[in-house]
Parts: C-alpha cells; sequence; structure tokens
C-alpha cells in the first residue's frame, strides 16, 4: 500500500520538474560503527559479521570498512571468535563448523576503533523455531508486463504457518546467485497466521528491460533448467521492525502527502554510536527447477 | 470547581443586567438585495446617530433597539447605496431593508462587508470576512477563484505545501479546522490531490474564519472554524452564468420557482482535461482518469413573514487514474467523494427572539483500486457525521445579544476495508473494526455592551462518547504493544469524555477608531486524522478520542488593537497570541503509512504543544483601491517525551515569518486589474545528514526532529479583468475575460526535496521538485 502511494506521488512529482539543490553536508556529528550480522542455522551457510563506517550524506567515496576489530559471539557459556577475512576489509568470519540453533540466545561482542577511540560494542539475539514449514514451492509466469520485455513470475507456497506473530524475511535467488531486484520481502504473517497455505505468492521474480541494462545478465529471464530457491527467515519483531523501517526511509525524501516525519531506522547495537543490526534467524529454504518459464499456473502440489 | 463556580456567578450577574433597559423603539427584519430578493450577511443596520448598531445574522436578520421613541434607522452593505426608515414611537416595528446596488461606485469596488467602525468594536478577535466579490478579485491559480487562496493569505494561516488547499491556522493541524458549509461539516476541502478547494466561487456567498476567539456556537475543532453559506438564488427573476477555463467549466443557475417564496440555486463545474487524453495518443497512458466534479444545489422557501426554510446539497467527487506499467501496475485508482445535505429552518419567534434549527448529514468517502497482477484489491474508507443543531438568538435589549443552543452530532466511520477484487486475487481482506460515537453539546452565550466595553462572554459543554456495536482494541500505554481485544454490543458505551469549554473576549473602544481586544478560549477536540504525512492526504483516515486516545484541548489567549485612520480608509490590527494544548499527539517514528493497519492506534505517541505570534494586517479600501498588507511571526513547537530523544521540536506546518500583499485597482468601470505577493519562509523538515549500507542498500541517518528548514518560498500573481458592454448597453447578457499569471517571475518553490542516489554519476544528490512555473490562464465568463 505504502509503495503504492509513494508511486502516485511520485508521478505527481514527475509531472513537476526538479533541479539539484545544494544543502549543507558538514553537519554529521559523529561517525557510527556499522554492523550487519544474521546468525542463521544453515549448516552450509559461513557465519558472517560486516562491520563499516556511516560517511556523510554526500561524501562520494566507497563506504569505509572497519578493519583489525575483535569480533566474537558467544551463547551458552561458548565463544566464537570471527575473523578479518583476507579479502574482504571488514567482512569477519566464523569457524566453517559453527552454525545457530532455534531457542538459543547469542550475544555479540566487537572491539573497533572508531574516529581514533576504541570502544566495545554489543548486542543480544534470540534465535526463534521457524514460524513456517514449507512443503514445496512453485512458479507461475503471470506475463505481467505491459511494458514490452517485462516478466513477473509469483513464487508460491505450500505449506504451514504456526499459529503466533511470525514476521518473515523472504529471500530468493536464482541458481544460488542473490535475485538483485527487491531480493528480499519482508511480510507479516497476518494475512495468513496459523493456517495452511497452498500456493500463497510469498515472493515475485521480476526482470524488468531498464534493471537488467543496471544489473546485468544476474536479473536475468528465467530458463528452463534454472533453479529457483526461496528462504524464508523468521524475524524476531525488533529485527522486523528495523527492516522495516529501512524500507521505508527509502530515497523518496520529504513528499507532501505521503511521508512520514523521517527517522533514522532503530538498531540493537549497544556500547556506543552504533547502527545496523545484530540477528538470529532460523531459515526455511526450498527449491524449484524451471521446466517451462512461460507456465501460467501452478502444478498440483 | 471554585473557578468554574466564579465563573458561572459572572455569566448570571451579566444576564441580570438585561432587565431595567429603557426601552425605544425594537425594529427588527431581513435585509435583502432589492433586485434578487438574497438576504445579505454582515449589512449593518443603526441608529442615524451612530449610538447603537447591529450587523445582520448567517440568514440576513437583524434586530436593534434604538436609544429613543424616534429617529431616523439606517442601513448599509458595502457596494449598495444606505437605505433608511424613520421610526415614531412605535413599540416596535418590522422591517426588510431592500438594498439596491450602488451604481455610482464601480462594481464590487469594496471588498470589505462591514462597516468598520462596528468591527473594531466587536469583542471577536481572529475573524477573517471573506465574501465572493473578493474571491474573484484575487488572482487565482489556473484561473479558478478560489475561496481557501484567499483564506490562506490572512496572517496567520499557513499553507502546508505549494499548491495546497489545506491549511493550518496558528500552528494547528490541518484537521484541526472545522470546515462547515450551510452548516454541514466538510472532511475534506480539496480536489485534484489538494490544489482547488471545493467551494465552487459561483455559490459561495459569504465565508467567516474564526481563528481561535470561538464564539460559544461553535466547537470541536481545536484551530479555527470556516463557516461557509451558498447563495440562495435570485427569488424574483432567472439569471445565471456560464463560464469556461483552462481546467474547468461552470455552469450557474438561479431563480424563483414560485416567485418571491421559492428559488431555487444551482452551481456545477467539471474539469473536461480528460475528454482531450484521446487526443494526446500514446503520450497519456490508458485508462487514466483525471476528473472532478461539483455541484452545489440550494432551495430556498419564504414559509411566511418568520419562517424560512432552506435546503442544500452538495456533491463533490475527485478519481485519480492511470496504468503504470513500469511498476507492473495495470491500473490504479485513487477516488474519494464528500456528499452533504442540510435543512435549516429559520424562524422568528418574535422581534428579539428568532431560532435556526439544522439537521445535516455529511459523508466522506475515500478508496484506491488497484489491479496488479494477482495482487488486485479495492481499499474503501467512511466517515459519516449526522447531527441536529438549534441556536436561538435573543436580542434581550439595545445592550445584550443572548445565544443559546443544542449540537447534537453522531459518527460512523469505517476506517479501512481491502477487499480482494478479480478472481485470481491472492490477496486476504481486511475489515478493521468500525467506530460509533455521540457527541452533544450545549452552550449559553452573552454578548453585552458595557459603555465603551464590550464584553462576550459564554461557556460551551461538550460530551464525547464512543459506543459498539465494535471490537475495541487497548494498547498498553507504555510498551503500546496490543493487551486485549475486547468486544462491545450494541448501543453499549465504551468511553467517555466531557468537558466545560469557558470562552470571553472583550472589546474596548477609547474612541470610534480605535479599540482594544482580548480574549480565551477553550476548546477540545474528539476526531482527528491519523495522518502520518504532514499535509495530509485523501486517503487519511479518522480516528475519535477512545480508550487509547484522548481528547486533545486547547487554551488559547490573545490581546490586540484595531485602528483607523484616514477616514476609514485604512485599518491596522495587530494581535499576538498564545496557544497551548494538551493531549498532542505524533506518530512514532518509522510509523509508516497506516491506513491498513489496524493497530494504528499504538504508533501515536502523546504530549503537548505550543504556539505563539503576533500578526499584523493593514487593510486598505480607497475607491478604486483596495486590499491587503499583512505580516505574521509565529512559533510552534511541539512536546512529546517518546520522540526526538524527548527533545521540544518545531511543527512542520509553521513557518516564522509570512507575508502577504494583495492590490485591486479598479482601472475604470470595465477593467480592473490586481497583484497579490506571497512570501513565507520555509517549513520546518529533516534532511539526512548521512547514510550508512546495510544488505547493500544505503540508509539515511537523519538529524533531529525538524531541525532543518525548507527554502523560503516567495510568488507573485497578476490578474487582469475585462468586462464587455453588456447589460448597461441593453443587452441581455454580459462576457468577463479573465488573464491571470500564476507565479509570474517564475520562481521554482520547492514542493519537496528527495533524496536520491544518482546512479549516472555514482553519488548522492538532493533534488527540488517543483510544481509550477509562470502559470499563465485565460477564462471566459458570460453572465445572464
Amino acid at each position: 500500500m505504502k509503495r503504492l502511494l509513494l508511486i502516485a506521488i511520485s508521478l505527481l512529482a514527475a509531472a513537476g520538474c526538479s533541479e539539484v539543490l545544494d544543502v549543507s553536508t558538514d553537519r554529521m556529528e559523529k561517525t557510527y560503527l556499522v554492523v550487519e550480522s544474521i546468525i542463521t542455522d544453515v549448516p552450509s551457510q559461513r557465519q558472517s559479521v560486516r562491520l563499516s563506517l556511516s560517511v556523510p550524506y554526500f561524501y562520494d567515496g566507497e563506504i569505509p570498512p572497519v578493519s583489525g576489530a575483535e569480533v566474537s559471539v558467544s551463547f551458552d557459556g561458548s565463544e566464537v571468535s570471527f575473523l578479518e577475512d583476507d579479502t574482504h576489509k571488514g567482512l569477519y568470519l566464523a569457524p566453517e563448523d559453527f552454525c545457530g540453533t532455534p531457542g538459543t540466545t547469542y550475544t555479540l561482542s566487537v572491539k573497533a576503533e572508531v574516529d581514533g577511540e576504541s570502544h566495545t560494542y554489543g548486542a543480544e539475539a534470540f534465535m526463534r523455531e521457524p514460524g513456517v514449514h514449507i512443503d514445496a514451492i512453485d512458479y507461475a509466469y503471470a506475463g505481467g508486463g505491459t511494458l514490452q520485455q517485462d516478466s513477473l513470475w509469483t513464487l508460491g507456497v505450500w505449506g504451514e504457518d504456526f499459529p503466533g506473530a511470525n514476521d518473515y524475511l523472504v529471500v530468493t535467488e536464482v541458481n544460488g546467485n542473490h535475485y538483485p531486484i527487491d531480493h528480499y520481502i519482508i511480510m507479516p504473517d497476518k494475512y495468513f497466521d496459523g493456517k495452511s497455505v497452498e500456493g500463497f505468492p510469498m515472493a515475485v521474480l521480476y526482470q524488468v528491460a531498464e534493471m537488467r541494462k543496471q544489473y546485468g545478465d544476474v536479473a536475468k529471464f528465467l530458463e528452463t533448467g534454472d533453479v529457483v530457491s526461496l528462504h524464508a527467515y523468521t524475524l524476531d519483531r525488533p529485527f522486523y521492525e528495523f527492516l522495516r523501517a529501512l524500507d521505508t526511509s527509502g530515497p523518496f525524501g520529504t513528499i507532501p502527502f505521503v511521508s512520514s516525519q523521517p527517522a533514522t531506522s532503530p538498531t540493537n547495537i549497544t556500547g556506543g554510536d552504533a547502527l545496523g543490526f545484530f540477528a538470529a534467524c532460523p531459515v526455511i529454504s526450498a527449491s524449484v527447477t524451471i521446466d517451462d518459464p512461460f507456465r501460467t499456473s501452478y502444478l498440483e502440489h | 470547581m471554585r473557578r468554574l463556580a466564579a465563573y458561572l456567578a459572572f455569566l448570571l450577574a451579566g444576564f441580570c443586567t438585561l432587565y431595567g433597559q429603557n426601552p425605544g423603539v425594537l425594529v427588527s427584519g431581513y435585509v435583502k438585495d432589492a433586485s434578487s430578493g438574497e438576504p445579505l450577511i454582515g449589512a449593518v443596520v443603526f441608529t442615524a446617530d451612530l449610538s447603537v448598531g447591529v450587523s445582520t445574522d448567517g440568514f440576513g436578520y437583524y434586530s436593534i433597539r434604538t436609544k429613543t421613541s424616534e429617529g431616523i434607522v439606517k442601513c448599509s452593505f458595502s457596494g449598495y447605496k444606505t437605505a433608511s426608515i424613520e421610526v415614531r414611537g412605535e413599540k416596535s416595528l418590522r422591517h426588510d431593508f431592500l438594498l439596491e446596488e450602488d451604481l455610482t461606485e464601480l462594481e464590487a469596488a469594496k471588498v470589505f462587508s462591514k462597516t468598520k467602525r462596528e468591527e473594531i468594536a466587536l469583542p471577536q478577535m481572529g475573524r477573517a470576512n471573506v465574501d465572493a466579490v473578493l474571491v474573484k478579485k484575487v488572482p487565482a491559480i489556473m484561473g479558478e477563484s478560489d475561496l481557501i487562496r484567499v483564506i490562506q493569505m490572512m496572517p496567520g494561516v499557513q499553507t502546508p505545501s505549494e499548491g495546497s488547499v489545506g491549511f493550518s491556522v496558528r500552528g494547528g493541524g490541518v484537521d484541526q479546522n472545522l470546515i462547515i458549509m450551510d452548516g454541514a461539516p466538510l472532511y475534506n476541502s480539496g480536489h485534484f490531490l489538494g490544489f482547488l478547494s471545493m467551494f465552487n466561487g459561483d455559490a459561495v456567498k459569504n465565508a467567516q474564519l474564526y481563528k481561535g476567539d470561538f464564539p460559544a456556537m461553535y466547537g470541536g475543532r481545536l484551530s479555527s472554524v470556516l463557516d461557509i453559506s451558498t447563495r440562495d438564488g435570485n427569488n424574483r427573476s432567472f439569471g445565471g452564468n456560464a463560464s469556461i477555463g483552462l481546467i474547468t467549466s461552470k455552469l450557474f443557475l438561479e431563480g424563483p420557482i414560485v416567485k418571491e417564496k421559492l428559488s431555487f440555486m444551482l452551481s456545477a463545474r467539471r474539469t473536461y482535461l480528460d475528454v482531450f487524453f484521446p487526443l494526446f495518443g500514446k503520450k497519456v497512458p490508458k485508462e487514466t482518469d483525471l476528473f472532478f466534479y461539483d455541484i452545489n444545489a440550494r432551495l430556498s422557501y419564504v414559509a411566511g413573514p418568520s419562517d424560512r426554510l432552506y435546503f442544500s446539497v452538495f456533491s463533490g467527487r475527485d478519481v485519480f487514474g492511470m496504468s503504470m506499467e513500469e511498476f507492473q501496475l495495470d491500473h490504479m485508482k485513487f477516488r474519494y467523494a464528500n456528499n452533504t445535505q442540510s435543512l435549516r429552518w429559520n424562524h422568528v419567534f418574535s422581534p428579539k427572539v428568532s431560532m435556526v434549527t439544522t439537521l445535516y448529514n455529511a459523508r466522506y468517502d475515500d478508496g484506491l483500486s488497484v489491479d496488479m497482477n494477482m495482487a488486485d484489491f479495492d481499499y474503501a474508507a467512511m466517515i459519516r457525521e449526522m447531527g441536529l443543531k438549534t441556536g436561538i438568538t435573543w436580542y434581550a435589549g439595545r445592550y445584550n445579544t443572548v445565544q443559546a443552543g443544542v449540537n447534537l452530532a453522531n459518527y460512523h466511520l469505517e476506517p479501512g476495508t481491502v477487499t480482494p477484487s478479480g478472481h485470481s486475487s491472492v490477496v486476504i481482506g481486511i475489515k478493521q473494526a468500525s467506530t460509533l460515537a455521540f457527541q452533544p453539546s450545549f452552550y449559553l452565550q452573552n454578548e453585552q455592551k458595557l459603555s465603551s466595553l464590550t464584553v462576550r462572554y459564554g461557556l460551551r459543554f461538550s460530551l464525547f462518547s464512543t459506543y459498539g456495536n465494535c471490537m475495541q482494541r487497548y494498547f498498553d500505554p507504555v510498551t503500546h504493544e496490543l493487551d486485549r481485544i475486547e468486544p462491545f454490543g450494541t448501543g453499549k458505551k465504551i468511553i467517555g469524555f466531557s468537558d466545560l469549554e469557558p470562552r470571553i473576549s472583550a472589546s474596548w473602544s477609547i474612541n470610534r477608531d480605535f479599540s482594544l481586544k482580548a480574549s480565551y478560549t477553550r476548546s477540545n477536540q474528539y476526531i482527528q486524522l491519523a495522518a502520518v504525512s504532514v499535509s495530509g492526504s485523501p486517503v487519511d483516515t479518522w480516528l475519535t478520542a477512545s480508550p487509547n486516545i484522548k481528547p486533545q484541548k486547547s487554551d488559547q489567549f490573545s490581546v490586540g488593537a484595531n485602528a483607523l485612520f484616514v477616514d476609514q480608509a485604512l485599518e491596522l490590527s495587530l494581535e499576538a497570541f498564545y496557544k497551548r494544548n494538551r493531549n498532542t499527539m505524533d506518530f512514532v517514528d518509522n510509523a509508516g503509512i497506516v491506513i491498513d493497519n489496524e493497530n494504528r492506534e499504538g504508533l501515536l505517541r502523546f504530549g503537548k504543544s505550543w504556539s505563539y505570534g503576533t500578526e499584523l494586517m493593514l487593510k486598505y479600501e480607497f475607491d478604486k483601491i483596495n486590499g491587503w498588507l499583512s505580516y505574521t511571526w509565529s512559533r510552534a513547537k511541539y512536546h512529546i517525551p517518546e520522540i526526538n530523544g524527548g527533545e521540544p521540536y518545531r511543527s512542520p506546518l509553521n513557518h516564522e515569518h509570512s507575508v502577504n500583499f494583495v492590490l485591486t485597482y479598479d482601472i475604470n468601470r470595465r477593467v480592473s486589474a490586481s497583484a497579490d505577493w506571497v512570501f513565507y519562509s520555509g517549513a520546518p523538515t529533516t534532511f539526512p545528514v548521512g547514510r550508512f549500507s546495510y544488505g547493500g542498500t544505503y540508509a539515511p541517518i537523519y538529524n533531529k526532529r525538524n531541525t532543518d528548514s525548507m527554502p523560503d518560498y516567495h510568488r507573485l500573481d497578476l490578474s487582469v479583468t475585462y468586462r464587455t458592454k453588456g447589460r448597461a448597453s441593453g443587452k441581455r447578457w454580459s462576457g468577463e475575460w479573465n488573464l491571470s499569471l500564476y507565479n509570474a517571475y517564475s520562481r521554482h518553490n520547492a514542493w519537496s526535496i528527495a533524496f536520491n542516489y544518482n546512479v549516472e554519476e555514482d553519488k548522492p544528490e538532493a533534488r527540488k521538485v517543483y510544481l509550477f512555473t509562470i502559470v499563465p490562464s485565460v477564462s471566459y465568463n458570460i453572465k445572464f
């Protein structure tokens, strides 16, 4: 709903004219440490913590990574150290055999230097039990596209949502690569709480000619033999609120009629000026192989 | 309680002075236009020695008691010849003044209708009187003269965003204005997403804006009351006019059905851009809908010398829809509609006592329908208010006018229903719980003249309760999480509120050309817009006071001075105000859009707000040159402990400095020109100061709330009107050409500031979006 309103009003804005405005850029009073980490229960996934710094809004260089930090995650009396990857500065990786377990509380500790001062940052995340069971997924070509060369597929889910408020982060991949356009969707379960779902469209893959120019072949037209995967991360409420705020505080600026009061996304990182989120989520995944990209209905499941 | 008892004692003491006044002659009746029979609102009736004067009410009725048993009583109204009647010792006299247009003056030369000495002596502050003549003289955007645009140029009134016809009064929200047309409330006054108002200039006769010093008969909103009257319709002969403008065509008809008994007025306009869409071929996407219409109709019936009945209908509808293929959106359509009906009965019991009873029904519907592959849905919301208002005016003597009345209002709100549409839609429907509420109020007021001091004091008692049948959600006041949902059966009370609202204002006439004024007003607001955006949108929904939302309360104090110079041609007024509000609400950070969120009350946070400022206005009214210059300095702040880290923050609707300059010049009998210049300092807003990367996208980092400001705004508009010879030369019709330039020096005023990542240049940027450069327009109006 929000996005539709934004689209409509943006079109109205587009009907007017625009020009670049010089806005003062020297007002950022502090630099924040930014933490990106989702501990999952997927054994094949290398658990990681990414550390970077915030930048002034109009800074036009690369986002600076935070190198040389001490990163560890403790749980149930154990502690795992995350070591910085040699090739990706600011990316700290857990030992390959570490992955999360539902029902466990994880505590993050980061000792890092920001603006010449050393701080110890922390955060806590509890991994819930998965809120959904997925039997199968299937795709259907929705055509979609009144605009030529555009295509849209819906990904339907067969399974069961468990009772209780569960919110999901849905990530899609094609042949193991994240789909770059809207590659994640945040979905509250209020529309199907505690119900069996048959063909519920939890995600869409769409391919727009304009976007393909930007993203190249990754935003590919689905072909026979491609493997499409769907990963449903069960979120706790604070992480859901963080992702929703991230989604809301998008690039539209303040538009009369639509924009709420702008605000920075919340965080659960403590111990200093920090942003981002440390989360722990169980992941339920399923895949489907494309047999006919133009099939317009789901098969029997 | 003790304070209240003292107040009531004061009220009673005032009424005790109603007796023992020397009887002169009681003269009462209506003041009407001699050619059309149209009652004249705000005409002044006074004794020739200027010792006593009154003005006509909203129905053109007056009642005056002279000091002596013999003498002359006069009646005057701008643009009309003064009429008079001689009294010769009668006990009472019923007389309807029929005023003839003053052809020695230029047509509609004077834009202010009240006699100024009368106005400055009134115990009324912060009121602007706007009549149809004034609205038509001020330059119009796209040729559409608009009442609200004139209101926005009054001191203390702010525009929320370029082009919007919402308005903020003294720092208040756009939902804190009570807008009434012929007695029925309107819940959205804007067409075209707010670029034009619902008020068709042909149909509107008069509008009164009260900016805080509310007479006791008004209540329910904190910031302002805009009371609009439409025309009765000529009860002597048929007439009308038609006009063609850039974006709308209009037709206005009026005339008698039974001569001098029953008359009608019908005014309609519609945009016709959509008719030409096929001519643009593929440039306009298929299935684009873009239109609005509105219809005002009124029947006026003179049932006898003491009874008049009025039936008014308003219907306005907007549709804005299009397909947006690049967003995979086959079709999307916004729609909203206002429909009101009111039946008013004006009865004169005796020359001293009159009554107005209004029965009304007002409904506002809004919705959104979306066709988007398998996610087709329709969203609809509705608010309906039905009510009965009765008010009695007792012209108790030469020095007292007592008013008392009852208002009963019933609300039915359907905050939002999502229904899947089309057989393949996977959207699951949601029906949010409806709200029913009842709001009775009672008032008593006396306006009393004590030598050079005139005092108006009154008390309003308002109650509000919500009741079933519904499911009431309760939110924890600390965590704001949903605590429980309780069912309430039909008619069962959920929660009730009440408050006494004292109102007092005084005017001290130092001499006939100089007065000092002061006022205090308490008001309550029980129903408000759940708008996350500061300027509001057509699909925002209304929320009532509830177990989670306490009624908003306001106390406003004003002081001021008025002075007349140069034989009343110049009027200078200065007002200072301080307003404090309790139970002010605002949405928590990152609330997002809430129209489909049944837990939206849990997103609200409460605190207080205050505003203060000074308003200076210089009106000039010479034979050929009219207009005003106004300057406002004001500040408005919110303090909501759970927002902005507990620090106070600026209201996004307040412009600290604002200047309005309006000039109309009648070059000769057939050509007139006008200009206006508007300046205001940029509204408080919040810009990002930094950004961070998460999940491969950038997220903004914001400063404290509303510490930045939009760029300053200024604009010049020009207009020329040329009248053809027409009736004066014996033709049955006359024509009028109007040429106007909106934003004459083409300033690129910011409508919004968008912070984007420029992919091509690989860097972030701020872009100012502006809606208008110079907008020329032409319209032709034919009057028959």
